[in-house]
């Protein structure tokens, strides 16, 4: 099954139970309050949940200085040949 | 950069996790305290739990609009 009918099956079973939920009367009156704020408050959690993600993304993403060096190393040693070999390395093509 | 940007990412971290826990409290914890608790005072009025997201969250702001 194709992950978008997945995806719309689960949100359709939610949003009926949801419903259901909304328009039964043996609910006691504390969850009966909190009900109706489901929908937007799974969206809010969602959303923190996306920010969350990028900064403990952002906080342990690794910045390989060793790999770095060697890039710039490589690059010297391409300039070096290529202009032996009469390339010109100093403009860029159009 | 480097502590910069791991800076960057524990503030949003922070931020996401302080966001969350509020508008948890706020929308299903305070319904269980009883009314006269000193906490309710933390919180604004309940429709704003649905108001402030709707117009966070669509980019929708009809007070700047008028003026």
């Amino acid at each position: 099954m194709k992950h978008v009918w997945k995806l719309g099956t689960i949100i359709t079973t939610l949003v009926v139970l949801w419903l259901a939920l909304l328009t039964s009367s043996g609910l006691p009156s504390t969850l009966s309050a909190i009900v109706p704020y489901l929908p937007i408050y799974a969206v809010v959690a969602l959303g923190c949940y996306g920010l969350a993600m990028v900064g403990y993304g952002l906080m342990v993403f690794p910045t390989c200085p060793t790999e770095a060096i060697q890039l710039q190393q490589d690059i010297a040693e391409a300039k070096v040949f290529l202009a032996s070999h009469g390339i010109d390395v100093n403009h860029s093509s159009d | 950069m480097d502590l910069a940007d791991r800076t960057v990412g524990f503030v949003l971290l922070l931020f996401s996790v302080s966001l969350f826990s509020y508008y948890t409290f706020w929308v299903i914890i305070t319904p269980f305290v009883d009314s006269d608790h000193f906490v309710h005072g933390f919180f604004p009025a309940r429709e704003y739990a649905i108001l402030i997201p709707a117009f966070a969250e669509t980019g929708y702001w009809p007070m700047e609009e008028s003026i």
